[in-house]
């Protein structure tokens, strides 16, 4: 059971280590596009190849197909070379991995990505080419980035952890993205570029 | 792993979201501060005095990283607020007497309420206005996720749970979700581009 548990805790903390680089780099290139491209295509692809999938992982996919069709409607972007790329890392995955890879790559590290690029837009000029700076997008890649902690807790092998954090590092590897920038047990991670204490009202 | 585990649990994981949007967002116009966070501190500082002897590694883990960000959101300027101690005293009660899979449960409701509140309805004076702070909000409200399961829950424990989660929607005076979200977030979409 522990071995399980340690590696749920291996993707959590590379989905995390992911969205401390875009942070780092106060933002990504996600736009409406990747919405299109990666999230609609993709779950397209997902629910084709695994249709022996426990249901309420079909279910899950199923709904974040809906939302990324939404999504994709929500601004107009233009095309982005890097989503493409970024396409194919996950749609090898699809074709080469089995659902437990697809759920560590795909939501809980390139969703995780662009959700926290749409924490750097909100609010500034560039705010309307991700659909994750609308209340509604904000709650979906919430739900995105989270649930398929829920199904692989309950429903993959230690076998198919095992492998969805291989598969995860290849794709940090390929972004870049690193080591060690989000580390859980680092006691002084919590000040790094945090704002001092303060209070505008006192 | 019983459907009905996996029900219970994945209905934890909805209700909590449930909390990130409205009536619960805003209920009572309880607004996170950094007193919240204090008492967030001092919650978990129980759990590990209550069950950290029998605690796994990873969920001591978890609520040692959790008492050291909380201490340090709480180091902003702030007042008591009688509801955070209404909601605290409900969460240190579920603690006692119910548990670690109750607490996570309400700590992933508030977590995600705060960092919804940080993220929807930003505000100069939220202590998780800031960047890395967000992202500590988001290692909170995601992670016990991971730990329910892990403290594999009998059925009895995670009824209670769930049951916990709806006596923190009653005290915020908003119904208790009838539709979660996920497979029934259709028919939302005019609520797509309001921010």
């Amino acid at each position: 059971l522990s071995r399980r548990y340690e590696l749920l805790q291996r993707i959590q903390s590379n989905g995390l280590r992911a969205m401390a680089y875009v942070l780092a780099r106060r933002g990504g290139d996600d736009s409406t596009y990747f919405d299109c491209v990666i999230g609609n295509r993709l779950t397209f692809e997902a629910l084709r190849k695994y249709k022996d999938a426990p249901e309420p992982v079909i279910d899950y996919i199923e709904s974040q197909s809906l939302a990324e069709q939404c999504h994709c409607r929500i601004f107009y972007t233009q095309r982005s070379e890097l989503a493409e790329r970024i396409a194919g890392f996950h749609l090898r995955i699809i074709a080469q991995k089995n659902w437990p890879s697809f759920l560590a790559c795909m939501p809980l590290l390139g969703e995780r990505m662009a959700l926290t690029t749409s924490f750097c837009l909100k609010n500034g000029p560039e705010q309307d080419r991700s659909s994750h700076t609308t209340d509604k997008g904000f709650l979906d890649e919430f739900w995105h980035t989270t649930a398929p902690l829920v199904l692989l807790s309950l429903y993959a092998t230690e076998e198919e952890l095992e492998q969805a954090c291989i598969d995860q590092e290849t794709f940090l590897s390929t972004m870049k993205v690193s080591e060690g920038i989000y580390d859980a047990s680092n006691p002084e991670r919590c000040t790094e570029g945090g704002r001092e204490a303060h209070s505008i009202r006192a | 792993m019983s459907s009905t585990i996996f029900d219970y649990t994945y209905r934890i994981h909805l209700n909590a979201i449930e909390a990130m949007r409205e009536p619960a967002l805003n209920a009572l116009h309880a607004r996170n501060t950094p007193y919240w966070d204090a008492q967030r501190a001092r919650l978990s500082k129980l759990a590990i005095d209550l069950y950290g002897r029998s605690m796994p590694r990873l969920v001591r883990h978890f609520l040692e990283n959790h008492i050291k960000d909380e201490v340090k959101h709480a180091a902003h300027v702030h007042d008591r607020d009688p509801i955070a101690d209404q909601v605290f005293s409900l969460f240190e009660k579920c603690l006692r007497e119910h548990g670690l899979v109750s607490y996570f449960s309400l700590i992933l409701m508030e977590e995600r309420r705060a960092l919804a509140q940080a993220i929807l309805e930003p505000d100069a004076n939220d202590p998780h206005e800031g960047p890395a702070e967000t992202l500590d909000e988001f290692y909170h409200a995601s992670t016990p996720t991971i730990l329910i399961p892990l403290l594999n829950p009998s059925i009895d424990v995670i009824v209670q749970a769930v049951r916990d989660q709806e006596a923190f929607f009653k005290l915020l005076e908003v119904p208790v979700p009838k539709s979660p979200w996920g497979p029934y977030f259709i028919g939302d979409e005019e609520q797509v581009i309001e921010r």
